[in-house]
């Protein structure tokens, strides 16, 4: 599903003396099947963005109306029209799955089994039999890389963080959504959980959900993974780029108080030696090219 | 002197089978700048709950600046250890910004005046000075956690306990406040860093490695990055220049192991020039 976004505007507390502009005009398109990235400082709008894409946040029809610049408001994910009110907001987000920031602190059953089956069964059109419940549960399971005999009756306080998650995970992805949206989706992980945890959404990525959108603080992760990248800042969107061209320019990102990616500074020091770089940023890219430049220089 | 002290300490929750914390051995000196890592579960938080008696140990003793915790003493210890917990949401204890800031330090009895200097500081020091008067609700995840980490700066305490305080922050957020801790450090306040991020272990003058609620590993962080194999043992991995460092080294440009990108561009630019 393609996700439009045209002039999209958010106050929180409209008309009110705390009235917070958190969305100013963000304009851009995320294409079918891409690995879509978001990043921004603190505060700068991306989980009131992505609140947006399943229906969480609505655009408020005052605003639909009597658009700020003129231009009207535009939001669509696929077929859904997110600015009209007929809208089955419901089917939007059996489509759309949402993974929060630390969506472990939403698990609430008492077995792992009846976490994940809350998932299935609430976007289930009437009631599911007992076998469809089963094998979508142990599918999930089986996709974020859990075994289903080990854990199904296990409760989900007793696993670690890393398996909480993708325990949280599961319950998401358990209705096959087309598009799967989280929110910072590594945060608090030890290295190896956030490693697995990659690995995990390209899995994804490949299979149940075709486009992914990823909100990371994380340049390496968002160099190493995404197709494009969309920057945050103040409420407004400052770049959509490819990895390979947004961080051409990481002398801006870093003075907008941004990281980039370790290659990048890399990149950027090795220019300051007179040594020229042209690589996607990704690590392994990175490696290949310096190491030609050994082949072909004289490698000391 | 020693500022906190753990010794043979055990620590299970409740009915739980396997303690959080096993036969627990580890002492921090005054003044130093301690980096505590260990894999999602290790018992991190649990050693923080109990370092500043939110927990009560099972056995062993636990003391600070040289006085045991026995639970007539909370007071005092809370006083000179101050944590800031993981999940800023289930932290404030207010509704507005500076009344949270201030909980802490009004709970140890501060003069007025003093505390509306203190709520001025701390408000500076994580950059959420124009928030004074904001309602916490209304924050983002990481301005919520910049609020967690000013009220436990306010309170100034002896010893200051940040579990993954830096977790929702942006990058120069996380810079930001890793600056501020560290010259508190300067300024003679003992930190313990509790962290996934092994680039910030790179700042602190001892790294602590813990498995399964005792401790695993510990030397300086550069020594412990030296032990890569062993570090995957316990989750842990190298920080990305170390891995870049050694993927280069097996491509044959011969550069050191160096944890600093300016000195490994050097090496890069004379080796391939
Ligand atoms: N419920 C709310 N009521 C009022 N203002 C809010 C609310 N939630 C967020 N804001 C404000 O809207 C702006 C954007 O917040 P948002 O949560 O979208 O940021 P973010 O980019 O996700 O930040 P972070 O990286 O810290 O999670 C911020 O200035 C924030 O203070
Ligand atoms: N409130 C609790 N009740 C029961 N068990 C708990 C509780 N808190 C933690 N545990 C268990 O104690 C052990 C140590 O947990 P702790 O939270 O100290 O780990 P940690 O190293 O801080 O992990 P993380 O990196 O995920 O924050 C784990 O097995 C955990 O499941
Ligand atoms: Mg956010
Ligand atoms: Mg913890």
């Amino acid at each position: 599903m393609r996700i439009v976004v045209n002039h999209l505007n958010y106050i929180y507390n409209d008309r009110s003396p705390f009235a917070v502009q958190a969305l100013k005009d963000v304009s851009f398109t995320i294409e079918h099947g891409e690995f879509f990235g978001i990043i921004g400082h603190t505060g700068s709008g991306k989980s009131t963005f992505v609140q947006h894409l399943n229906g969480l946040i609505r655009v408020p029809s005052s605003l639909k109306r009597k658009p700020i610049k003129g231009d009207m408001t535009e939001l669509r994910v696929g077929e859904f029209d997110l600015t009209s009110k007929k809208t089955d907001f419901r089917a939007l987000r059996r489509n759309v799955g949402m993974v929060f920031q630390y969506p472990e602190n939403q698990l609430f059953a008492e077995t792992v089994f009846e976490d994940v089956a809350f998932g299935y069964r609430n976007f289930f059109d009437g009631k599911p039999e007992k076998g469809q419940v089963e094998s979508a549960v142990r599918e999930a399971l089986g996709i974020v890389g859990l075994d289903y005999e080990t854990v199904k009756n296990v409760s989900p306080f007793d696993l670690s963080g890393g398996q909480k998650r993708r325990v949280a995970i599961a319950g998401v992805i358990v209705t096959h959504p087309e598009v799967l949206v989280l929110d910072e989706p590594a945060a608090g992980l030890d290295p190896l959980g956030k490693q697995e945890i990659m690995r995990l959404l390209h899995r994804l990525h490949g299979s149940w959900c075709k486009t992914i959108v990823v909100v990371s603080h994380d340049m390496d992760e968002i160099a190493e993974n995404c197709t494009r990248v969309a920057v945050f800042a103040e409420g407004t969107v400052k770049y959509v780029l490819p990895p390979r061209e947004l961080f051409h320019h990481s002398e801006e990102l870093l003075s907008l108080g941004l990281d980039v990616p370790l290659t990048a500074k890399l990149c950027l020091e090795l220019e300051k030696q007179g040594v020229h770089i042209d690589c996607d940023y990704t690590t392994e890219d990175f490696l290949r090219k310096v190491l030609a430049l050994g082949k072909g220089g004289t490698v000391c | 002197m020693k500022a906190l002290e753990f010794s043979g300490v055990c620590f299970s929750y409740g009915e739980s089978e396997r303690p959080a914390i096993e036969k627990l051995d580890l002492s921090v000196e005054e003044g130093e700048f301690v980096a505590l890592l260990g894999h999602n579960g290790s018992g991190k938080s649990t050693l923080a709950r109990l370092a500043n008696g939110l927990l009560t140990a099972d056995s062993g003793q636990i003391s600070v600046f040289g006085r045991p915790i026995d639970g007539k003493n909370l007071f005092g210890i809370r006083r000179d250890v101050g944590v800031v917990f993981q999940n800023p949401d289930s932290q404030a204890v207010a509704s507005i910004v500076e009344d949270d800031v201030a909980f802490g330090a009004e709970n140890v009895g501060l003069p007025r005046e003093e505390i509306g200097d203190r709520i001025g500081f701390a408000l500076r020091a994580v950059g959420m000075e124009e928030f004074r008067t904001a309602t916490i609700a209304r924050l983002s995840g990481g301005q919520k956690q910049r609020i967690a980490i000013a009220g436990v700066l306010a309170l100034r305490p002896r010893i200051m306990i940040l579990d993954e305080a830096t977790a929702m922050l942006d990058p120069r957020g996380r810079r930001e406040i890793v600056e501020v801790v560290k010259k508190l450090n300067e300024e003679g306040i003992t930190v313990l860093m509790i962290t996934h991020f092994m680039e910030e272990a790179l700042l602190a003058s001892r790294a602590v490695v813990m498995n399964c609620g005792t401790v695993a590993m510990e030397g300086t962080p550069s020594e412990i990055f030296e032990r890569h194999e062993e570090l995957l043992k316990y989750n842990l991995v190298l920080p990305r220049i170390g891995y870049l460092c050694r993927r280069l080294r097996e491509g044959g440009i011969r550069v050191s192991d160096t944890l600093d990108i300016g000195t490994l561009a050097k090496e890069i630019a004379s080796c391939v020039s």
